[in-house]
């Protein structure tokens, strides 16, 4: 056989039907086919059908490690079990060299009535090893699952932790060449994820080789060696661990931007009624935002907040990190309004207002009188610090004089600060939602204390304080 | 490293080709190389089948019998009239029964046996006719209690237990082998549309009234109804082994060969079926 890859997937296909009542019928139409010694219809899409995965293909090596994310819905799990053989393909294939183990849930086929040791022998012969090879490996199966005392009980009776920790130990004890495993690691406490770590990274040196399915950057970052990002059934192809995190994390902002704009800026539509805003339409605006997603006296109105691309002012919802932002606010004023300052904050995912964009502030108490009219106020953030992420914009108009709004729209618009290329934020994980450039250097070591109060390592005293 | 298995499966989308007797060969290998396995599977399901019973074991016994006791009820109320058997009612309809009952236990524990196991069809990687073969386990274990009661009844009714006994299972074998190529076939259709195991077992329930399972057939008086008994082949799969048990001439051993060659042949067409539906069932489950 040439090359010495485990896995080889090779322009896979695979489409789903969208409703139950489709998947019936294609299955009818499909089982038929087969039964009349032809091929089942993959090559193209009947109606309501969708593409799961398109056009797959990557290649691991032994003691390789493959991370998978994407979002819900993104064909994970349909790749997962394409490689598992579950699913078959519609086009394209895949091929695994040795035994396959597969975590694709821990303990799948435990039989709750059964003892803990029955399951072990059960489960390991739906792993593929021979009666001879469990009963070889069962003491090193109970031990590292730690559940030497709770063999005998039946499964029933054990906790969803301990039913995993077995379900694993199993698994991970088959010597699998190939080990498919499905965010199964979330469960268990610390102690036993940290084992499962370690358990995985001794497994690959022995060259067996891992796809992990998760959701977590810092999972897959410190497990693989490589990534695939699944959006929409389309991969990415084989790329880094740093470069799946940046692409899952995109994603996510994006869908968060969408959501937010979905959520929150309907509302924008429905305002546009206001656009010669009558007397009455104007007096009767809620006055404070409690709960209030836009308001104010009525005296001015923001009608449209747009997230702009700073040279060309055309819309843009996606930023660099570090990049120039453009804000475009649109006033209709009601009455004249002398002294008026323009003033937007910012929202991140978890944290409301962390900054404030301030005509008055920033424009050197610039401030401006408006005459009854329609305007545009644009404005650049020159050098934001916000960190990768989705943020939503609020805006609103005050004036000198009076200690209110004139008006406020909150989560007027939203934009995404894409994770950047050439650094990895790790703390993404992390709710940081700004960022400052640093410099770290040792510039003195301490000797560490010693319990007694006299000082410990005499080689660093040496070098302290000269 | 040398201990690794070399071993390469490859999954496309229409991956099993080959005649007949080829896809059966493969089919008989690959449930014998989990034959450790599909053992497991059944007396996994049978203890935690009876773990939480009252009657335990007592069940598999009990079973048959209430499956004859209709019968019997309506036989002395005088409802039935089965025509004249050779040996007492209760211990002939027995003999039926349970004949009827290895076909349809066959057909019933071949068609749930995916269904059953659609958690490790979804799972794990055994091949899905070893996990279908399981259910071989629980029809066996069956027709051997079948057995037992039959032999127990016949001493108790007097009647000669001699070589027929010993014959007989050999001789039920086809009514096995038609039900679990039947049950094959529904256990992979099944699944993708519901509709068909309701179906056949609607076809079988108005069969045995066209089967000598608790009548004797030659005293059906109506020459239609008497045709169509004859023109069915379960006729034979029937009426041939039990002759034989409760040592009766037949004059149906031609024509209960040509029936278990049928069945042997369907058997084989319930296998190619289900090797060429198979892999569109995990997403229908």
């Amino acid at each position: 056989m040439s090359g010495d890859w485990t896995v080889r997937v090779d322009s896979l296909w695979r489409k789903f039907g969208a409703s139950a009542q489709g998947a019936l019928k294609y299955g009818v139409i499909d089982a038929g086919r087969r039964l009349l010694g032809r091929d089942k219809d993959s090559d193209h899409l009947r109606s309501g059908e969708f593409w799961a995965l398109q056009d797959v293909s990557f290649e691991l090596h032994r003691g390789e490690a493959l991370g998978i994310m994407g979002v819900n819905g993104s064909g994970k799990t349909t790749l997962l079990r394409l490689l598992n053989g579950t699913y078959s393909p519609d086009r394209g294939s895949v091929s695994l060299r040795g035994r396959v183990g597969s975590l694709i849930a821990a303990g799948a086929g435990f039989s709750p009535l059964l003892s803990g040791r029955e399951n072990v022998h059960i489960n390991g012969l739906l792993l593929g090893m021979t009666p001879a090879e469990i009963r070889r490996r069962f003491d090193e199966i109970v031990s590292f699952a730690g559940l030497e005392e709770f063999i005998d009980m039946p499964v029933r009776n054990y906790s969803s932790g301990m039913t995993v920790r077995l379900g694993f130990s199993i698994a991970t004890n088959t010597a699998p060449d190939v080990l498919l495993v499905d965010e199964v690691l979330a469960v268990g406490d610390l102690a036993f994820q940290k084992r499962c770590f370690d358990r995985m990274l001794g497994i690959r040196r022995q060259g067996s080789t891992v796809i992990l399915v998760s959701h977590s950057v810092g999972a897959v970052w410190s497990m693989c060696d490589s990534g695939l990002f699944l959006n929409r059934g389309i991969s990415s192809g084989k790329v880094s661990v740093e470069e799946l995190g940046r692409l899952y994390d995109l994603q996510n902002f994006r869908n968060a931007a969408v959501q937010s704009r979905k959520e929150n800026q309907q509302e924008l539509t429905a305002d546009a009624a206001f656009d010669d805003a009558s007397e009455d339409a104007l007096a009767s605006l809620p006055r404070e935002h409690g709960g209030n997603l836009s308001g104010g006296t009525g005296d001015a109105l923001i009608k449209k907040i747009r997230v702009c691309d700073t040279a060309s002012w055309q819309d843009r919802s996606e930023f660099e990190f570090g990049e120039a932002i453009g804000l475009e606010m649109h006033v209709y004023v009601a009455k004249p309004v002398p002294e008026a300052i323009f003033r937007y904050t910012v929202d991140a995912a978890s944290y409301r207002f962390i900054c404030n964009v301030d005509s008055a502030y920033d424009d050197g108490l610039g401030l401006f009188d408006l005459a009854p009219g329609h305007f545009i106020i644009r404005t650049t953030i020159e050098a934001p610090r916000f960190t990768p992420g989705s943020f939503d914009v609020n805006a609103n108009i005050c004036q000198k004089s009076f200690e209110g709004h004139l008006y406020f729209r909150h989560k007027a618009a939203s934009f995404v600060i894409r994770p950047p290329k050439d650094r990895f934020f790790y703390e993404l994980a992390s709710p940081a939602v700004v960022h400052f450039d640093a410099r770290f250097e040792v510039a003195a070591s301490q000797p560490l204390m010693a319990a007694d109060g006299t000082t410990g390592g005499s080689a660093f005293a040496t070098s302290a304080d000269t | 490293m040398s201990s690794r298995n070399e071993q390469i499966t490859i999954y496309t989308a229409n991956d099993r080709r080959g005649g007949i007797l080829r896809t059966a060969v493969r089919s008989f290998q690959e449930v014998w190389r989990f034959r450790q396995l599909v053992w497991t599977l059944f007396s996994r399901d049978f203890k935690a089948q009876f773990k939480q019973s009252i009657l335990g074991y007592f069940w598999t016994v009990l079973g048959p019998i209430l499956g004859v006791f209709s019968f019997v009820f309506m036989n002395y109320m005088g409802i039935l009239n089965p025509g004249k058997t050779v040996v007492p009612y209760p211990l002939y309809a027995f003999i039926g029964t349970s004949l009827w009952g290895f076909m349809m236990g066959s057909i019933g524990y071949m068609s749930s046996g995916l269904n059953a196991h659609s958690e490790l069809i979804m799972r794990t990687n055994i091949p899905k006719i070893a996990l279908a073969a399981s259910a071989f386990a629980n029809i066996t274990y069956n027709a051997l209690v079948s057995l037992a009661l039959i032999a127990l009844f016949m001493v108790l009714s007097r009647v000669h237990l001699g070589l027929g006994w010993l014959v007989f299972p050999f001789l039920a074998l086809p009514l096995i082998v038609l039900g679990s190529g039947i049950g094959l076939a529904i256990s992979v259709v099944g699944i993708i549309a519901r509709d068909i195991a309701k179906l056949v077992n609607q076809f079988f329930g108005l069969m045995i009234f066209l089967t000598p399972v608790f009548f004797v057939a030659d005293d059906i008086h109506n020459r239609l109804l008497h045709r169509v008994i004859m023109l069915n082949p379960l006729t034979y799969l029937v009426e041939f082994p039990r002759s034989v048990l409760l040592s009766q001439p037949s004059g149906f051993a031609s024509l209960y060969l040509a029936a278990a060659v049928a069945s042997f042949l369907i058997f084989l067409i319930g296998i190619k079926v289900f090797d060429l539906v198979q892999d569109l069932v995990a997403e229908r489950l």
